[in-house]
């Protein structure tokens, strides 16, 4: 590049050069590899690395595919992750993520996080070996396939519906949510329910109803009472009469 | 149009589906097709799980997971896509 620079047209007879050169004569990379002694070269040739030879050859037993994972360390540690995990947290919700790619995971991830859900990915062996003792095991179909859990300290359903809304392809399986396991249509109409004070108020104005007619017709003229209870007496009589009457009948 | 039916508790059985369901979902599966919809419903009801594929041209393919394997389902999705192409290509010609 330097020497292609060297030769630039000068715009006119007299004009300094566009480009000026401050580099000549050397090479950008200074640190080469030293030449290595004799010596040294043949004393890395002796003492080079010999692996010893497989006792079994490779081919000649089979590959041990699912291995039995049950009292190694791994798993003892992944249980007991579960286990803190399962005791922390309110909200534990089982997501099939068919294929998201890392874009899409880091979104989710961050969105969910803004609203204090974490996302935690288990193995399905793991997930199974330690629900299958657990009081959760009903849970253990629901870890099939590709599954993700989405964990809370607090249950946030409805921001994690949002969430789970805007990507296409997360697929809300059940939830585990203050102990209780439930569907997916469980989870949607958990999501819908009014919050705990809305119904205690709802629950307090339902009865003090009741209560404050009562006090009101106290209130009232002690007549109007009276022609009420008068009145009330004489339906009960009649709604006797009535039954009476189809009872005889049937008797007869 | 892809609608699956995918059963969360009986027993196994639904397990093919959700494996061809996440094959399905692949990137590159969803990026030969941007305007196949996958529309999954997650139900509790011990029914079969159930794969729904409808055509443009009305035609549906019923894929029971129960009686399935992942990758019988593939298969007869695909010869099904590869019979469906090659009518096309044959009306097109006419």
């Amino acid at each position: 590049m330097a020497a292609t620079l060297c030769v630039k047209l000068l715009p006119k007879q007299g004009w300094l050069p566009l480009t000026q050169i401050v580099r000549h004569g050397s090479k950008s990379v200074t640190r080469q590899r030293k030449p290595m002694h004799f010596l040294k070269q043949k004393l890395m040739a002796v003492t080079r690395y010999i692996p010893l030879p497989p006792a079994i050859p490779p081919g000649a037993y089979p590959r041990k595919i699912g291995q039995d994972l049950e009292g190694t360390p791994y798993m003892l540690n992944m249980k007991r992750d579960l286990k803190s995990l399962f005791q922390d947290c309110k909200m534990v919700a089982v997501v099939q993520n068919s294929s998201s790619t890392a874009q899409d995971m880091i979104l989710l991830k961050y969105k969910l996080y803004k609203h204090g859900i974490t996302v935690r990915l288990f193995t399905n062996q793991v997930m199974r070996s330690f629900l299958k003792d657990g009081v959760y095991s009903n849970m253990a179909p629901l870890f099939v396939g590709p599954t993700v859990l989405f964990v809370s300290k607090e249950p946030k359903v409805k921001e994690m519906l949002l969430c789970l809304k805007s990507s296409r392809y997360m697929l809300l399986l059940g939830a585990c949510i203050d102990n209780t396991l439930m569907t997916a249509q469980g989870v949607v109409s958990y999501s819908k329910l009014p919050s705990v004070a809305v119904v205690q108020g709802e629950l307090v104005s339902g009865l003090t109803m009741m209560t404050s007619h009562t006090a009101s017709m106290l209130q009232r003229h002690p007549a109007h009472l009276s022609a009420l209870l008068q009145q009330y007496v004489k339906q009960q009589s009649l709604d006797n009469s009535t039954e009476g009457t189809p009872n005889e009948e049937e008797a007869t | 149009m892809l609608s699956t039916i995918c059963n969360a508790v009986k027993d196994n059985v639904f397990r093919h589906v959700r494996r061809f369901l996440a094959l399905l979902s692949s990137a590159k599966v969803r990026s030969s097709n941007m305007n196949c919809d996958v529309v999954t419903t997650v139900k509790h009801d011990m029914s079969e799980p159930v794969v729904e594929i409808t055509y443009l041209d009305g035609d549906k393919l019923v894929l029971k997971g129960a009686k399935l394997n992942c990758t019988e389902m593939v298969d007869a999705f695909q010869a099904m896509c590869t019979a469906k192409e090659q009518q096309a290509k044959i009306a097109a010609k006419k």
